[in-house]
């Protein structure tokens, strides 16, 4: 073979990603419009996010389902808080706190017990989500509050594009650099990938993961901030569904289910893919509902195709 | 031999439980030099070693390193001596490249900012080096250990102790399951390694494994040690028998 390009998982999602997007500019009309690129940007950053945290912990080895409880709970703090009187940028601390306790919540308990962290993570999505439709009476907050930190986190300086979606890609940049470029990148993966060889080879294993269950629940909290900020309500159903339509998204991106592997790069073209079939089947007037099918379809799609590759790459090597 | 030796354990004796795994045992290793610990299963090597890797105290007999009584309470503090054990099974982690196997734990880093960054090109370079100074040939430190056969991969975790500052390498039947090539070449790696004052104790039942290499061979069985001799001194169908409980030991 003269041309030798190692295909990596995140390349794999590149490729899905623009054969989606040109599917649809193809076949769905004005998709292809700045006003609708930014729809699509829009929907993708508050979950976008959500999966990078998701991915780092992924790597890590763990899965954390409580993130789409968490991101609730953040806009519930926030909301609630600024309604009772709190300064807002004293809100926004106390989602963040929230963020660090649950995290270190879900992380401790995994570690030191042993539990797989997908039923400690079950557990407390049930817990938290539980707590917060008690606290609300599962009814809507909305809230007229002005402040800067709102307008900012909620609105837009460049039209047609939420703040959010900046704040978004620099998360990916930001953890980008740490994953590729970090020891504790370097240490999250073999955490992943061999706990026990990590221990032989002196890495804290367990402190490493626990750091990314905080890390995780942070950005999950963050993100129910930011959704706060835009919509200025709360909603108790807010985040229901978002764990798995995360871990799908870091999947498409390359993640591996078993640890040891993922990027950031590719987690950012698994949430464009998402948030491209929205914004696209809308657009070709199709049923929002055969969203979902399609998602399924092309998550299994994507698994096939990988396994093909990483097998020819292993026999081939 | 005049010289000091690196380590020497005198009268060691371990207990689990009733059971008497080491009976008094005298073991030493000088500089550059290779040791064969031989016996059968249950003969006492691994509990041997795993005193001199500091996993755990022996319940009688003393400990010299270099000279000095000491005690190894934990695997940081026998590493600090320069033991570095490679063990049998990998220890490599297959979803890391080449260079971030051999330095995880150790890595490289430069400040930027307030930041501190891998130091990739370094690390790779370093990688390269070290495995190329005892031999071993790598296309490219950013292969996939994925990609590498169970020979490849064991050099590497044998480049990785030697380079990490192994005064002695203890090695754990490095050659089990590997072809009679690769057999060859994980040999040939061990004496590049033992030139350079590094030692090796290499633990195995199969004396074949070691003949070739080991400068000296030990022979435990049921936890004493019934013989130890220079290679010059013995055939490897001796000490097969002497295995086996067949000679009785001069």
């Amino acid at each position: 073979m003269s041309l030798r390009i190692k295909i990596t998982p995140e390349l794999g999602s590149l490729i899905s990603f623009l054969c989606i997007f040109i599917f649809f500019g193809v076949f769905a009309p004005r998709f292809l419009t700045i006003e609708s690129i930014g729809s699509m940007l829009n929907m993708a950053a508050e979950f976008g996010i959500v999966v990078v945290g998701v991915t780092l912990l992924m790597t890590g080895g763990e899965f954390d389902l409580s993130v789409g409880s968490v991101f609730a709970l953040g806009s519930f703090i926030f909301v609630s808080a600024i309604s009772n009187g709190v300064n807002p940028y004293l809100a926004f601390v106390f989602v963040i706190l929230s963020g660090i306790m649950i995290g270190l919540l879900n992380g401790l308990i995994t570690v030191k017990t042993g539990i797989p962290s997908f039923l400690t993570t079950l557990g407390t999505m049930l817990f938290w989500r539980g707590v917060m439709l008690g606290l609300s009476g599962g009814q809507t907050i909305p809230f007229q509050i002005k402040s800067r930190l709102i307008e900012n986190a909620g609105g837009r300086f460049v039209d047609p594009f939420l703040n959010s979606v900046w704040i978004f890609l620099v998360t990916v940049l930001i953890f980008h650099l740490i994953f590729e470029h970090s020891r504790y990148g370097n240490w999250l993966r073999a955490s992943g990938g061999n706990k026990i060889v990590g221990e032989l080879m002196g890495l804290p294993v367990n402190k490493t993961k626990i750091q990314a269950f905080i890390v995780c629940s942070v950005l999950a909290s963050f993100a129910g901030f930011l959704d706060a900020c835009r919509l200025k309500t709360f909603n108790p159903l807010l985040g229901q569904g978002m764990e798995l339509e995360a871990i799908a998204a870091s999947v498409l991106g390359g993640t591996s289910l078993l640890g040891g592997y993922g990027t950031l790069i590719g987690s950012l073209f698994g949430v464009l893919i998402i948030s491209a079939l929205r914004v696209g089947l809308v657009m070709m007037g199709m049923t929002v509902y055969i969203y979902f099918s399609l998602v399924g379809v092309i998550l299994i799609a994507a698994i096939l195709i990988k396994h093909r590759f990483s097998v020819k790459f292993i026999k081939g090597a | 031999m005049s010289q000091v030796p690196i380590i020497e354990l005198k009268n060691i004796r371990k207990f689990y439980g009733k059971i008497e795994a080491l009976k008094g045992v005298d073991f030493l290793i000088y500089p550059g030099e290779i040791v064969g610990l031989v016996g059968d299963n249950g003969a006492g090597k691994s509990t041997l070693v795993k005193i001199m890797m500091g996993v755990f105290p022996p319940d009688a007999g003393e400990i010299f390193v270099e000279g000095k009584k000491v005690n190894l309470r934990s695997p940081s503090e026998s590493r600090k001596f320069g033991f570095e054990p490679v063990y049998q099974e990998t220890d490599l982690i297959s979803q890391l490249n080449i260079w971030r196997n051999f330095f995880l734990g150790k890595e490289i880093t430069k400040k930027f900012f307030i930041a501190k960054f891998l130091d990739k090109k370094k690390m790779r370079d370093i990688t390269s080096k070290a495995l190329d100074n005892i031999g071993i040939k790598i296309k490219n430190p950013d292969s996939d250990i994925m990609a590498l056969s169970g020979g490849e991969r064991r050099s590497v975790s044998i480049g990785r102790a030697w380079h990490f500052g192994g005064k002695i390498l203890i090695l754990d039947e490095p050659v089990t399951g590997l072809s009679v090539k690769e057999t060859e070449k994980v040999l040939e790696y061990l004496k590049k390694i033992k030139k350079t004052g590094c030692s090796v104790v290499i633990i195995t039942h199969n004396i074949y494994h070691v003949y070739d290499v080991a400068d000296r061979i030990a022979i435990l069985d049921r936890g004493t040690k019934v013989a130890e001799m220079r290679k010059e001194d013995c055939t490897p169908e001796e000490i097969m028998d002497i295995i086996r409980g067949k000679k009785k030991i001069v």
